[in-house]
């Protein structure tokens, strides 16, 4: 577990640090010192983005990055949603391209001009107020390259996963427990009472109790789509709380219940260290049965030293609902 | 870990190459320097794919399948099938018969009715159907006899405040107790196959009654009571098979339970989504349909919104077959098979039941873009004939949770389109706003879109003096009144006023983009306000719409200029494959997903199938 949060810490700061791109201080070419007070500057590294920077400082206010048109949040932006989209440009053809009709103000879409304020780019250039002319744009309009031909496919960098919604957890950690996942009663998940419940629920019945059941479902990052709130896309604060005390609650009903899928490979009054073996079995056994992945030689160390061995110096059911506690803690157990 | 450690290898590489193509420009370009350079040409590595990153393991596939299908990790049966698998062909015959099988679940339609309610996004039916009681069903409510009594079961028609909270003399109640009062056995429309009684002025059947002021008024149109609807004359009954009337009263059944008629308003446009996909229907019909699902209480819903609107009521009142499951055979639910079931979500033109809804199609299913019908309040007289049915856009539900137009615009832009509504950057400077919202001011920044769109959904009001009901306005009997504004008329048309008349007045100004009509025509003819058609020389997304009346014009831009087709595929995949698309980096592979999605006749089955049979799929820890 240690070389995930490692990695993970790691990949983080790598992460970081390209974000900055291109966007670093100018290097004097002579001193090699950095300018005191140069402006971070971006460099083009085709025509496209020589273009797409020479309008940015007019237009990426409306349309950077997060919003609903982001032709200049980054270079394959703009060409991907602008300048290879023939709503908009149609290369060879300026007459015909909407942006350029736009930026003159005589758009003929929704947007007679842009930007949207008083006067069009066009009047504006003529002012010498933005950093390209309308004759420079047509002539790249007229001239312009095929698209690059970058594949149409997913993002190899984006990260790949979700955490599991408050509906798939509860039946995740029911399932790990033995227990069939059920629709509104959880007897392992009845933590002080109050089993999560969603409030959307199809098997809402009359229970005085259901409020308090629906804010532990809410505090699990639960939807209720009949109160149009969403579910929570993070892992918070708030919701690995309440997993916690949920995993608990339900793993110590569990064990003390000996749940056979519990201890398959040990029984619940093996200890250490007569029983080491026994118990690291069933450590094994349960590391594949929550997490769905085979654990090293080193996950079965750190779960038996870290984890077991400081609850069994209290008693074995201790130890065994801290190991359970830890596994639906895990990452692979709350992700998708 | 195996694999974080390989994401992390393709994270470094592509880092790498990047600082080595802008270290050190040439000549740095300067934003605004015509003479600037560019930087050196980038060295050029072959760029990561998905297929470079080590997939997860099978065990880990088989819980993402799982959990995508079923909404659980695998079972222990599922997960033996696999250790059971000697080879990698084996197991890859393991996960692909989990896929197979889960596509064909009864599961997977769960999930869809799940994404269907977080695609969607409306809330509790409320608005035009909850004040302190539900009145949403628009009938007389009914309370049962107590098994103690002289007819135990038997329904009586509730008398008002009497019945609900006690206070008066007469109670409907009390019929419980007498000996011999009028009775009727029907078979009733909630529970068809069975009989119940009715007693007292519930059994009549009499399709004309008597007001207060001795005037005949037909039966089958409800009026709000305190706490609970009552037929709106003396005399009137429950009607055939007992259709005028709600197994409940306002107080007991104001609530989001199952079997409630609440919430399964609010169920209906989910369950649309979700029946789609189970019967690999286009799921651009989810706008472009004139049908919808429904079981037996959001058909009653429909009805009683056909008969309230004083729509013709021999052919309603006639319709026999309408609560019977078994007859017509439409498609439905995977969850209610047996044929007799009133709960099944089964196909319903909504026209049938509520002829204002237009089907343009003579009352068949149909998701057809020709359908088409011209008319404005300005160019034609007369009542307006309806609204066209499309899909989503004009169900109940939505309308209700998204009260007014505007509202209702922007989340219709934001579901079906991706666009979301920011504020202006705080630097942007906008013309001094005018009379239009949508051409001047900083409103502009969101009315340019919205406001064209908005006028669309007007048409849909709330009229009422204790629980507002809703109504298409100009429709049927609920003319706008040429006097609406004439200030001695204000508190006879004091219903109209609490829908929004004043709101409309001051909101829908003459000559905007939302309301093409000049001043002189709007102070002639109020009900030109309700003016519901886009002009043809609009453009929306790029597109004229066709000139049809309502929201199915609408519907057709969002269809045919694909912007449907690339935000769908966005929530699907963020939703079964487990990331939202960033379309700053991935719009290429978004118009790609999205053209395979529609040449597939945009079934989402299969289409989840494809994705989930992706290296896509298979990337995560």
């Amino acid at each position: 577990m240690l070389r995930r949060e490692n990695a993970m810490a790691a990949c983080a700061a790598l992460l970081a640090w390209a974000a900055t791109g291109c966007s670093g201080e100018i290097t004097n070419p002579t001193r090699g010192e950095p300018r005191a007070a140069a402006p971070r500057l971006e460099c083009a590294v085709s025509d496209n983005d020589a273009i797409r920077l020479r309008l940015q400082p007019t237009c990426g206010s409306c349309h950077g990055a997060g919003t609903s048109h982001p032709f200049f949040a980054s270079l394959s932006a703009f060409e991907d949603l602008l300048v290879y989209d023939t709503r908009f440009v149609v290369g060879g053809a300026p007459d015909d391209s909407e942006l350029l009709r736009m930026l003159e103000g005589q758009g003929t879409g929704a947007y007679a001009q842009m930007p949207l304020d008083g006067a069009p780019f066009a009047t504006r250039a003529e002012r010498g107020e933005t950093a390209i002319t309308m004759a420079e744009l047509r002539d790249w309009v007229t001239n312009l390259g095929e698209a690059s031909g970058r594949p149409a496919v997913p993002d190899p960098a984006a990260a790949s996963t979700r955490r599991l919604d408050a509906g798939e957890v509860i039946a995740a950690i029911q399932l790990a427990l033995g227990a069939e996942p059920t629709g509104a009663h959880h007897p392992l998940l009845d933590v002080d009472g109050t089993p999560p419940l969603s409030p959307d629920s199809p098997t809402l019945d009359h229970d005085y109790r259901n409020p308090e059941r629906a804010q532990v479902y809410a505090m699990l990052g639960g939807a209720s789509y009949l109160a149009q709130t969403r579910p929570e896309e993070r892992w918070s604060p708030s919701s690995v709380t309440a997993i916690t005390q949920l995993a608990q609650g339900a793993c110590s009903r569990a064990v003390a219940r000996n749940n056979p899928q519990l201890f398959v490979e040990a029984s619940p009054s093996d200890t250490l260290p007569d029983g080491e073996a026994a118990i690291r079995a069933n450590l094994a056994r349960l590391y594949t049965r929550f997490l769905h992945e085979d654990p090293t030689d080193a996950d079965i160390d750190a779960l038996l030293n870290d984890v077991y061995a400081p609850g069994e110096a209290v008693s074995p059911r201790t130890g065994w609902t801290h190991v359970c506690t830890a596994l639906i803690r895990d990452p692979l157990f709350l992700m998708f | 870990m195996r694999l974080l450690q390989s994401t992390l290898t393709v994270a470094v590489g592509a880092s790498l190459a990047f600082a080595v193509a802008c270290d050190e420009p040439t000549t740095p370009l300067r934003p605004g320097d015509p003479d600037a350079g560019m930087c050196e040409t980038p060295e050029t590595t072959p760029e990561p794919t998905v297929e470079d990153v080590a997939p997860v393991s099978h065990r880990r596939l088989l819980r993402r399948v799982h959990l995508t299908l079923h909404g659980r990790p695998p079972l222990d049966e599922d997960v033996s099938a696999l250790d059971d698998a000697t080879s990698d062909a084996e197991r890859e015959a393991v996960i692909e018969a989990a896929i197979a099988d889960g596509l064909e679940s009864p599961d997977f339609y769960d999930r869809m009715v799940d994404f269907g309610h977080w695609w969607l996004r409306n809330g509790a039916f409320v608005t035009g159907a909850q004040g302190d009681a539900y009145m949403g069903n628009m009938s007389a409510h009914l309370g049962r006899c107590a098994d103690d009594t002289a007819h135990p079961g038997a329904y009586f028609l509730l008398a008002s405040l009497v019945d609900e909270v006690g206070i008066g003399e007469r109670t409907g109640s009390q019929l419980c107790t007498e000996a011999s009062p009028t009775t009727r056995t029907v078979e009733p429309w909630w529970a068809p196959g069975t009989s119940v009684v009715l007693l007292g002025e519930a059994a009549s059947e009499a399709s004309q009654g008597t007001t207060r002021g001795g005037d005949p008024v037909a039966c089958g149109v409800a009026v709000e009571e305190y706490f609970n609807m009552q037929m709106q004359g003396a005399g009137c009954g429950c009607g055939p098979n007992a259709a005028w009337c709600y197994p409940g009263h306002g107080l007991h059944i104001g609530n989001d339970r199952p079997g409630t008629q609440r919430r399964d308003m609010w169920e209906e446009p989910a369950r649309l989504v979700a029946h789609l996909a189970w019967h690999d229907r286009p799921l651009s019909d989810v706008v472009l349909g004139n049908y919808t699902v429904a079981n037996n209480r959001v058909r009653a819903w429909y009805l009683r919104f056909g008969r309230q609107s004083g729509l013709p009521a021999a052919a309603l009142d006639g319709n026999d077959t309408w609560f019977r499951p078994d007859v017509g055979g439409e498609p439905r639910d995977p969850r209610h098979p047996d044929a007799a079931d009133p709960e099944a979500w089964r196909e319903l033109v909504p026209e049938e039941l509520a002829p204002q809804l237009l089907s343009l199609s003579g009352g068949v299913r149909s998701a057809d873009p020709a359908r088409t019908l011209a008319w404005n309040p300005v160019d034609d007289a007369g009542p307006a004939p309806g609204l066209p049915m499309a899909g989503v856009l004009t169900m109940p539900g939505p309308s209700s949770s998204f009260p007014r137009e505007r509202p209702r615009a922007a989340r219709f832009l934001e579901i079906f389109a991706c666009r979301s509504f920011d504020p202006p950057p705080p630097d942007v400077h906008f013309p001094p706003v005018g009379e239009d919202i949508a051409t001047s001011g900083q409103c502009m920044h969101c009315h340019t879109v919205m406001d064209p769109v908005a006028m669309t959904f007007r048409r849909w009001i709330f009229v009422g003096n204790y629980v507002p009901r809703p109504y298409l306005a100009g429709v049927g009997d609920l003319q706008i009144p040429t006097d609406l504004f004439e200030p001695s008329q204000r508190y006879p048309h004091r219903a109209w006023f609490g829908a929004g008349a004043d709101r409309w007045r001051q909101n829908w100004t003459a000559n905007t983009v939302m309301t093409p009509v000049s001043a002189e025509t709007l102070a002639a003819n109020p009900a030109t306000l309700f003016y519901d058609t886009i002009p043809t020389d609009y453009t929306i997304f790029g597109e004229h719409p066709d000139g049809t009346m309502g929201p199915l014009a609408f519907a057709k831009v969002l269809v045919s200029s694909g912007e449907l087709d690339r935000c769908a595929v966005r929530r699907i995949y963020e939703r079964f494959v487990g990331r939202p698309l960033d379309p700053e980096r991935e719009a290429g592979f978004i118009r790609a997903l999205a053209a395979r999605f529609a040449a597939g006749d945009r079934q989402v089955r299969p289409f989840v199938g494809e994705l989930m049979r992706s290296p896509e799929y298979r990337r995560g820890f």
